[in-house]
């Protein structure tokens, strides 16, 4: 390989890396809010960051968590947090893909199954101690973020790296579908300007961060 | 659900070729040793299996199946084994599907924010770790007691399993030093039990041999749509319509009463004056059956509608109790000289409005086919304010004519062996034993709640009252409330009440699977397992002849981080106590509870929770001699056949032996006597002022026999012009399954209502009256309150009366549930709301039908 091809190559791996990165840490965004640990670890800081180089249209957005980590305000935070996606009271944003795909009016239905059935796929299954739905939006997230991984990581030549059908399938059939209606309700419930504005950014960043996908992120 | 590892916010941080060496920085995950094979919260096999389990969602306790494929439950069926069931369950079981995949289920424990409490009132509620709550209930326990102040924790119970309710509402209460386990029992069916006790020393809920009753009368009750054994009535009912008569007394055409030969639109509140009627036919026509209750000595009918010179007279002479020989009956005569004499159809005509051909007819053709007549007695009759003597009335009939304990009668059930809990006496430390000896909050065993529970006075639960006590700190205040499975706010009656007590309640600690109302009350919520999906828990029940023991098991994974309270939650406060420096329970959990099969005792929640299923059901899996029912070999095997049946019931053991005073089934019951006397005596009265002080009309002997009691009226009749007519709706799971879309899918399966609505019932007469008609939406008004719901003119009911399903209301409990649950805005109207505060007080029932009070509905 020519060595102006070869940091091209790792450019490219190292964009793709920061791509998975960001959905890391959309990911974490969707946890219970950890005072000590998110305000250690900077995380919408990093998150801006990423974003300046995977998809400068999503940075501007990008909410600072900071201010809502202390006192009073993560209280709030936490309250917010419970509205949005835990409850009770009624769940404002069902964080669970198979509630917008299969519309059932439950969980777990069977784009669940099938979201369940690519992780163990891909070698992976839900750790024993995490007591959520596979198919909550943070793991969704962070096994887009494991195919992005994976990809980036990838030997030249080597199946991952030619078929980067794992991360645009994913996206395709399992995050475009129903994120567009999960984050505007986020958005409806105007819980917190935290929230809000997390939904906002990662809408983005779904839209305009992989626009070499030929999906359907409406 | 939280980020345990630090790693999973840094940004990878390395460029170019060192990129390759990475590992993924996963939280959420964990690396499979065999990718594509099984692992827990996986996908299962995609064939599938059905996995046995035990439905609660009402009171037959269905030993069912759950088909799980790929780690999810996509069906349920009654267990293919069982013989009470047959095989079936009803439409409740399928609708667990929807509750166990409920997105508004409680999924972690949550603390409450907002200090105000009330109706409407967001608690700001955010999550906690099981740890965090725990420890801050241990502090609110432990300060109790630490004061002396242990009687005033309040343990209240809704739904519960037969065997760990042991745990957690007998002996937590016991060691922990209060005397409130508080049950729901008298809000639900208390009232049916006693004719059946005070008249055959049974407190409990029939069985009924419907494969051979050759007359079956449903009185009160809709057993194709609720009431304890639904499959199987579901299943018998072709046969009986093919092979028997039955009839249905009920105000309402219920499901039942459409499919039945014929119906008995008896007035609310009259049911007595009924069974009377038939009793006094039944005698008159000398079809009382001889061979259990006897005959005259010389065969010469002397019940008769005339007197002594033969002519027909309203004032008919006493019949010697001499000349009668009764064999397992007690007092008959006595009953007919002070009750039934007079009692004619045309008397009962007047008071019923059935014609007295009909009920001349129905008590003649069972007469007739006694004893192969079961006359199944529900709540309607008897959860009202003098429903104790509709109770004995109606369930004596079954006395005379021959069918308790009967082939075709009313039963109890075979035995089946059951484990029992160790016992936990050397636990219970002088706090405790000071703080049991205090009076229990709801105020049973006071003069005007005699509660009699198994003939003993202030034995029995008040449930209603509660609040009451609570509001007026009599006897005490109460600091802290920990409630389960139950949601006294919704199905209490007068709700309101229960609002106001639980915002008094300085800490309240609440389990519950789905939001519900009583938790928006609560301090601490706990999320709890779907009982028949997440679980581990050994239930038992009876039904067609046959008892049964049948487990509950995690047929799937836990979908979130939620636990069972009876056992894994009592474990994990059990150890919080003993941090604070009480162990006795944790002392007595991880001491005496062994597993049968190694001796091991629990080091977990979880086994502990095992090892008590296993310590309960060991007796039908590794009995110590052959059992007649199944052979089940071993614990592996219960646990895949998920059930033991008993052998089939035998007739006629209890005949000379009933568990009554004088061992007879007793017409005149002296069982009663004594038990009134007891309260009378405690109460330094007699037993007359007692029935005053109860609101019953009877004085004297007529104390204890069936005897005709008038209808009580709390309102105003020219105010509140409709008698109110509550029922149970087909898809109710005792309030529970209302989040659940398909409830309001399938809604017209309760005859005369509407899919997606909650109508109120008027019959056509009454609505062109009152100037409404269908789909007219309708203010609906009693002295407790009101509620807005949808008006249908329907000939189901009588003028004059109006009724409507219970269940729907909720202003919380989810998406489905609350129109507007955000601000409290409710899906329909709660009936609870509207039902006042009356109590049958021999029972300590709460009182919700026979016409107590009515309703004016107006255009909304």
């Amino acid at each position: 390989m020519q060595a102006a091809e070869k940091i091209s190559e790792n450019h490219a791996r190292e964009k793709h890396m920061a791509l998975a990165d960001c959905c890391r840490l959309f990911a974490a965004c969707f946890y219970p809010p950890d005072e000590k640990l998110f305000l250690d670890e900077g995380l919408t800081e990093k998150l801006g960051a990423l974003l300046k180089i995977t998809c400068p249209k999503a940075a501007l957005p990008v909410p600072p968590i900071d201010p809502y980590l202390t006192g009073e305000n993560a209280v709030a935070l936490k309250i917010s947090f419970t509205r949005l996606f835990l409850g009770p009271p009624k769940v404002l944003a069902p964080p669970y893909a198979s509630y917008y795909l299969d519309k059932t009016g439950g969980v777990m239905g069977p784009s669940c199954v099938a979201i369940a059935k690519l992780y163990n796929g891909a070698g992976l299954h839900i750790d024993d101690e995490f007591n959520e739905m596979p198919d909550h939006v943070a793991v969704i997230l962070e096994f887009l973020y494991f195919l992005l991984f994976r990809e980036a990581t990838a030997d030249s030549g080597s199946e991952e790296k030619n078929n980067e059908n794992g991360s645009v399938h994913f996206l395709n059939h399992f995050l475009f579908p129903w994120m567009p209606e999960f984050l505007h309700r986020i958005r409806e419930a105007d819980e917190h300007p935290f929230y809000n504005g997390l939904s906002q950014c990662l809408d983005t960043f779904l839209r305009h961060g992989f626009s070499k996908i030929k999906g359907a992120y409406r | 659900m939280k980020i345990k590892r630090r790693d999973f916010l840094k940004i990878s941080g390395i460029t170019g070729a060192a990129l390759t060496m990475r590992l993924p920085a996963l939280n959420a995950f964990a690396a499979t040793e065999n990718p594509g094979g099984e692992k827990s919260n996986n996908p299962g096999s995609q064939n599938g299996q059905w996995i046995p389990s035990t439905c609660q969602s009402c009171t037959s306790w269905c030993p069912i199946e759950i088909y799980v494929q790929e780690g999810r439950a996509v069906k349920v069926r009654g267990n293919q084994l069982c013989k009470a069931n047959n095989g079936y369950c009803c439409p409740k079981g399928h609708m667990g599907l929807q509750l166990v995949y409920d997105p508004d289920r409680l999924k972690v424990p949550v603390k409450r924010t907002n200090l105000e409490k009330g109706k409407g009132i967001d608690p700001g509620f955010m999550p906690i770790s099981w740890d965090e709550a725990m420890d801050t209930i241990a502090d609110k326990l432990m300060e109790l007691r630490n004061n002396g102040e242990s009687h005033k924790m309040m343990l209240m119970r809704g739904r519960y399993s037969t065997t760990t309710n042991a745990i957690a509402y007998g002996q937590f209460p016991a060691i922990f030093g209060s005397p409130n386990n508080i049950s729901h029992s008298a809000i639900c069916a208390e009232g049916e039990k006693f004719g059946p006790y005070f008249t055959e020393g049974f407190w409990g809920y029939r069985d009924y041999d419907l494969v051979h009753t050759k007359y079956l009368l449903i009185w009160g009750c809709d057993p194709l749509s609720s009431n304890r054994q639904l499959p199987n009535m579901i299943h018998r009912f072709g046969h009986l319509l093919n092979n028997a008569t039955v009839a249905t007394v009920d105000p309402r055409f219920s499901t039942s009463a459409a499919k039945s030969h014929h119906w008995l639109p008896v007035k609310p509140g009259e049911d007595g004056a009924l069974a009377l009627a038939m009793a006094h036919v039944i005698l008159k026509k000398g079809l009382w059956n001889k061979e259990f209750v006897g005959d005259f000595k010389d065969g010469v009918n002397r019940f008769s509608d005339s007197d002594s010179r033969g002519w027909f007279s309203s004032q008919r002479d006493e019949v010697d109790e001499d000349l009668f020989e009764e064999i397992h009956t007690h007092g008959l005569v006595r009953w007919w000289n002070l009750a039934l004499k007079d009692k004619t159809p045309q008397w009962a005509e007047e008071k019923t409005g059935i014609d007295k051909e009909l009920i001349e007819k129905v008590a003649t053709d069972m007469g007739q086919q006694a004893p192969r007549v079961a006359v199944w007695l529900g709540p309607g009759p008897v959860m009202s304010p003098r429903g104790a003597y509709a109770s004995s009335a109606i369930h004596a009939l079954n006395g005379l004519l021959g069918s308790v304990d009967n082939k075709g009668g009313t039963l109890r059930q075979p035995s089946v062996p059951l484990g029992s809990l160790p016992g936990s006496e050397a636990y219970i430390d002088d706090i405790a034993k000071n703080g049991r000896k205090n009076p229990k909050i709801d105020q049973r065993g006071t003069k005007k709640f005699p509660a009699m529970a198994r003939g003993r006075a202030g034995s029995g639960v008040v449930t209603n009252n509660v609040p009451n006590a609570v509001l007026a700190e009599d006897p005490y205040e109460i600091k802290v409330a920990i409630g389960y499975w139950n949601n006294f706010a919704f199905s209490g009656h007068d709700t309101k009440r229960w609002e106001k007590a639980f915002t008094k309640i300085p800490f309240y600690v609440c389990c519950t699977t789905q939001p519900s109302e009583l938790a928006q009350f609560a301090d601490i919520l706990l999320p709890a397992t779907e009982a028949s999906f997440e679980q581990i828990n050994i239930i038992n029940s009876k039904a067609n002849t046959y008892a049964h023991v049948s487990i509950q098991q995690e047929v799937i994974d836990r979908l979130w981080d939620t636990k069972p309270f009876e056992t894994e939650i009592m474990w994990l406060l059990a150890e919080k106590l003993k941090e604070k420096g009480f162990s006795n329970m944790f002392d007595y959990f991880s001491q005496e509870f062994k597993d049968p099969e190694t001796g091991k005792t629990p080091t977990t929640a979880r086994e502990f929770a095992e090892i008590n299923a296993k310590m309960f059901s060991q007796p039908v899996w590794a009995p110590e001699k052959p059992l007649p029912g199944d052979k089940i070999d071993g614990w592996e095997d219960f646990k895949k056949k998920g059930i033991y049946n008993s052998e089939p019931y035998s007739f006629k053991k209890l005949w000379g032996n009933f568990g009554t005073v004088t061992k007879k089934f007793e017409f005149y019951s002296e069982t009663l006597k004594k038990a009134l006397a007891d309260h009378a005596g405690n109460h330094n009265t007699d037993i007359d002022d007692i029935l005053a002080t109860t609101g019953y009309t009877g004085r004297g002997e007529l104390a204890f026999v069936p005897h005709y009691e008038p209808p009580l009226r709390v309102d105003d009749e020219l105010q509140y012009p409709f008698v109110f007519i509550d029922y149970k709706s087909r898809l109710n799971g005792e309030g529970r399954s209302q989040n659940a879309p398909w409830y309001y899918e399938f809604k017209k399966v309760d005859l005369g209502d509407e899919r997606w609505d909650d109508v109120i019932k008027i019959n056509p007469e009454d609505g062109q009256k009152i100037g409404i008609k269908t789909g007219d939406t309708v203010r609906v008004t009693s002295i407790a309150g009101s509620i807005i719901v949808t008006a249908k003119l329907w000939e189901g009911v009588r003028p004059g009366t109006v009724t409507k399903a219970f269940g729907q209301g909720h202003w919380a409990y989810g998406r489905v549930a609350a129109k507007d649950y955000k601000n409290a805005i409710p899906r329909g109207g709660n009936n609870n709301d509207l039902i006042p505060d009356v109590y049958e007080p021999l029972t300590g029932s709460s009182a919700r039908n026979g016409g107590f009070f009515g309703v004016r509905i107006e255009k909304a």
